[in-house]
């Protein structure tokens, strides 16, 4: 069995695409499996391995006059399909969790972009005995119709929503750290576009390359993680020097009882979007927006009344023991002393 | 794809572009650990620099050995001599890039460098000697296609010296990337026997550094600054 020349290319590009994304699951420090980014970035790995794995055994059918290589270079492509829906899908599933970072959110929009995708793939499965989508030639040579490019354009149409996603986002006045869709979709745009305008594919290559830039990006942020709290450290407050900030308040939680109980009550009561730094042991400090002192307040007691709830059912050692304090930042002030006036 | 070229050409300039692509992106996401100044960063950025050169020469040897260009022979030789300079200089890199990651020792490494050095000078000398000599590769004018010569398994001698000794070192620090580094390794071995023809090395050697870079991540960024 020969492989024929054009499909040797897409082999070698699908061939790297998996060894890339193979090396990124073993080799990447284990996420958080708390976190649903983690497991929805591993799904988009085996996304992109089943695409590339797809066209690579479709390609490798091309050109070949065994009775079998149809029906095998069919369902090879129908599995390269059906995982770029998937992978799309967890992708917005993905932009949408980074942006709002809620599992609420997440819970309310999986339905509402997982119907289009749903009816792609039963029209997928249907195309396997009807051939309306595409087809396969007697040597295993894709043969799209019409319908094929219209579900190539509503796949595109998802990614576009993704960067609408992301505008409406930031329009709204919500803040972007660590995360950009551009190391994703540039190279999937350059791939995409190998793949229309030659005979050969790295459009997986493509994705491949995007999961691994995504990856880094994010991986700037392990600098500034505190892995028990799930909040950021000490070093985060080099990143606001640096990147600049409106923070005007800060508030310092002091626990002098249960910590892990007052991280979760934090976590509940305060914006998802809030910058709380874990300073040490016992002590948190929540950056604010505002200068205003009863907004501040307003904040902290949120905190402080649930605190209080917790410490009413549960006494001695289960009780958290909270305390606070607020501080305002002058015009004359920056964000390290304002800092430094909240810890000392 | 475009006008002359065979589809092993257009297969090895589209994996040459993607290595440059990627490595830019490395360029930029490794910024910085750059800062920080450690040996081993400074050792990494010149080994993205050595494979996008390495890249950029394969690419241009495979563009130009199906062009009607009249001295394609002179191009084509000096491509591929500065392609296998770039190779050996990132393999020895890798090994002193290596033993810093393992010990984390500035003398160490120095040391190391004055015997690991050796293999490397001696297949430069060897591959600008071919210019002179073609007993490596060249071009053949009369038939108009590029040769490999006798003695072209050669310029992989000090390869095969480096990889043994990385793959020592990095048995030593972090068997998950041993098992991988082995896995590119066999990819590369396996579709140059299988598929032939399409140049994967710089890729091969992009994606290598991809994994030192998730792997020098998986520790602490401030290890050494908080002691």
């Amino acid at each position: 069995m020969s492989i024929a020349p054009q499909s040797m290319v897409t082999i070698y590009s699908d061939v790297m695409a998996v060894l890339l994304l193979v090396g990124l699951v073993v080799i990447s420090r284990e996420g958080d499996k708390r976190d649903p980014a983690t497991g929805i970035f591993g799904s988009m790995c085996l996304g992109v391995v089943l695409i590339a794995f797809g066209n690579a055994v479709r390609a490798a059918m091309e050109g070949q006059s065994y009775a079998w290589v149809v029906p095998v270079a069919l369902a090879a492509q129908t599995v390269a399909e059906l995982a770029l829906l998937f992978t799309v899908y967890q992708w917005m599933l993905y932009v949408d969790y980074k942006l709002y970072g809620s599992r609420d959110h997440l819970k309310r929009k999986y339905r509402f972009f997982f119907i289009p995708i749903g009816i792609m793939a039963l029209m997928l499965m249907v195309n396997c005995a009807t051939g309306f989508i595409f087809s396969m030639t007697d040597e295993a040579v894709l043969k799209p119709t019409f319908v094929y490019y219209i579900l190539i354009s509503l796949e595109f149409l998802y990614l576009i929503f993704s960067i609408v996603s992301m505008a409406v986002y930031l329009a709204r006045g919500g803040k972007r750290r660590f995360f950009s869709i551009t190391p994703v979709l540039v190279p999937v745009i350059l791939g995409t576009v190998v793949d229309l305008t030659t005979n050969y594919s790295a459009g997986a290559l493509g994705l491949a390359v995007g999961l691994v830039f995504m990856y880094f990006s994010l991986a700037h942020a392990w600098r500034f993680d505190d892995k028990k709290s799930g909040f950021f450290n000490k070093n985060f407050l080099s990143y606001l020097e640096e990147k600049g900030n409106d923070y005007l308040g800060v508030v310092a939680f002091k626990a002098a009882g249960r910590t892990d109980k007052l991280e979760e009550i934090i976590k509940g009561e305060l914006p998802q979007d809030s910058v709380i730094i874990h300073y040490d042991e016992k002590r948190y400090l929540f950056f604010t927006e505002t200068d205003r002192e009863e907004e501040i307040r307003f904040l902290a007691d949120l905190v402080q009344h649930a605190v209080n709830k917790h410490d009413e059912k549960f006494t001695d050692d289960e009780a958290i023991k909270l305390t606070y304090n607020y501080y305002v930042r002058s015009s004359e002030e920056d964000i390290r002393q304002l800092f430094f006036k909240a810890v000392n | 794809m475009i006008m002359w070229l065979s589809e092993t050409s257009t297969g090895t300039i589209i994996l040459d572009i993607t290595t440059i692509f990627l490595l830019t992106g490395m360029i930029v996401f490794t910024s910085l650990y750059r800062k920080r100044g450690f040996v081993s960063d400074r050792i990494y950025f010149y080994m993205i620099i050595a494979d996008i050169v390495a890249a950029l020469t394969d690419g241009l040897n495979y563009f130009f050995l199906e062009s009607p260009l009249s001295s394609k022979g002179a191009l084509i030789t000096a491509g591929d001599t500065v392609f296998s300079i770039a190779f050996e200089v990132i393999m020895f890199m890798m090994v002193l890039f290596w033993d810093y990651r393992l010990r984390e020792d500035k003398k160490h490494t120095v040391r190391f460098v004055k015997i690991a050095v050796w293999p490397c000078v001696l297949a430069i000398i060897m591959i600008l000697g071919n210019l002179f000599g073609g007993y490596l590769f060249y071009f053949d004018k009369v038939s108009g296609s590029y040769v490999y010569a006798r003695w072209y398994d050669l310029i992989y001698v000090a390869v095969v010296i480096y990889v043994g000794i990385m793959l020592v070192q990095i048995f030593k620090k972090d068997k998950r990337t041993f098992i991988i580094f082995l896995l590119a390794i066999g990819c590369r071995i396996l579709l140059r026997n299988v598929l032939r023809d399409v140049s994967s090395t710089p890729f091969i050697i992009a994606i290598l550094l991809v994994f030192f870079h998730i792997q020098e991540m998986n520790e602490n960024y401030y290890k050494e600054v908080e002691g």
